[in-house]
């Protein structure tokens, strides 16, 4: 049975391979930093959109649950299709850490003056600074957070529940009882395609506009 | 000969607390001044790539000029990482003092060529040497500060 759309696949490796291409880019090759980040920017502003209007797996109404409802599961209920309560927050962490993120990197400033993010210039040198300490300390919590979503897929690995194929697939071994994957109409992903676009086109464009 | 003993300790632990701290704040006044030259470069930057108020340029390659020439005083013997106090000037700015004060005098010699090309007004000229002025920081940072 299906249990992640296409849209949710490729935001999940569109944004795996961006983090490490940012990753690779951060030091010498700080034109690509940038471009990389608008366009994760993008990514998420889609996932947001997503996660409110997207298929059911997709939002966040769906795998966010409370404190009753991941001690549930640590104890052993089901989890239907997609992410488990404490998958779901694995998610929420990652994307608001992410938001997080692209925010301080708009704002920083390298410590020569020459290099900074397209907000820079609202700022003083010393808090573009402080926003470039905190993006070195937030991409941290980012690698902290996916060694664990890495665990975690090879810990359910061993009990033989393979999470990378469906992410690959879309599909599922069927379970019992499980529903069906819920898709969102067309024009949804269309406005969520539009936004994305947009928020990565616009950084772009004010880049272009403050640089030499 | 005890109080000569008395003496002597106090006055070697004056003489260390001295050293110790005036390091602390050449460091310090090393710190400020780069942020100096940071704050500087970014308003250039921006005024170049914006606004291109002339007069402002002028002030801000003016300032870059005068830091950098002030920052040929900012590496005194006893303010690296021996001091014991935190920095991020590497020992190779004392143990390679000619590759150093050649990197600096990179520097300032090219903070000057910034300064003329501003004062003669001409645009694309300034932003040639800004050009090549971020060579020179990084000329530097790239061998005598750590990451």
């Amino acid at each position: 049975m299906r249990v992640w759309d296409l849209p949710i696949r490729l935001f999940h490796w569109l944004l795996a391979a961006l983090i490490a291409f940012s990753w690779w880019a951060h030091e010498d090759h700080l034109d690509w930093h940038r471009l990389s980040g608008f366009a994760i920017a993008g990514l998420l502003v889609f996932r947001l959109w997503w996660g409110l209007a997207g298929s059911s797996t997709a939002r966040f109404s769906s795998f966010v649950k409370g404190t009753g409802g991941v001690l549930a599961y640590l104890r052993g209920a089901p989890a239907g299709p997609g992410h488990n309560p404490l998958g779901g927050w694995s998610v929420a962490a990652m994307l608001a850490t992410l938001i997080i993120q692209i925010a301080l990197g708009l704002f920083s400033v390298d410590q020569d003056g020459f290099e900074s993010g397209p907000l820079a210039r609202l700022v003083d040198f010393d808090t573009g600074r402080l926003a470039a300490a905190g993006h070195e300390l937030v991409f941290n919590l980012l690698v902290g957070l996916i060694v664990l979503h890495l665990l975690a897929i090879g810990w359910y690995g061993v009990q033989r529940k393979n999470l990378v194929g469906p992410m690959i697939t879309g599909r599922t071994t069927a379970s019992d009882g499980a529903t069906e994957l819920e898709p969102a109409p067309i024009w949804k992903l269309l406005v969520g395609l539009i936004l994305g676009l947009t928020t990565s086109g616009g950084l772009f464009m004010l880049e272009r506009a403050s640089s030499l | 000969m005890k109080a000569f003993w008395f003496a002597g300790i106090a006055m070697a632990l004056t003489a260390t607390t001295a050293v110790a701290l005036d390091a602390g704040d050449q460091i310090k006044t090393r710190r400020e001044g780069m942020k100096a030259i940071g704050g500087a470069t970014k308003g250039l930057y921006e005024t170049l790539a914006g606004e291109k108020d002339v007069a402002k340029i002028k002030a801000y390659t003016a300032r870059i000029k005068q830091l950098s020439g002030e920052s040929q005083g900012w590496f005194p013997v006893g303010t690296g990482p021996s001091s014991g106090i935190e920095t991020k000037s590497r020992a190779e700015v004392w143990t390679d003092p000619v590759g150093f004060k050649a990197a600096q005098q990179a520097f300032v010699t090219q903070a000057g060529k910034l300064n003329a090309a501003a004062t003669s007004g001409d645009l694309d000229r300034t932003q040639a040497e800004f050009g090549a002025l971020r060579g020179t920081c990084k000329g530097c940072h790239d061998k005598y500060q750590t990451k």
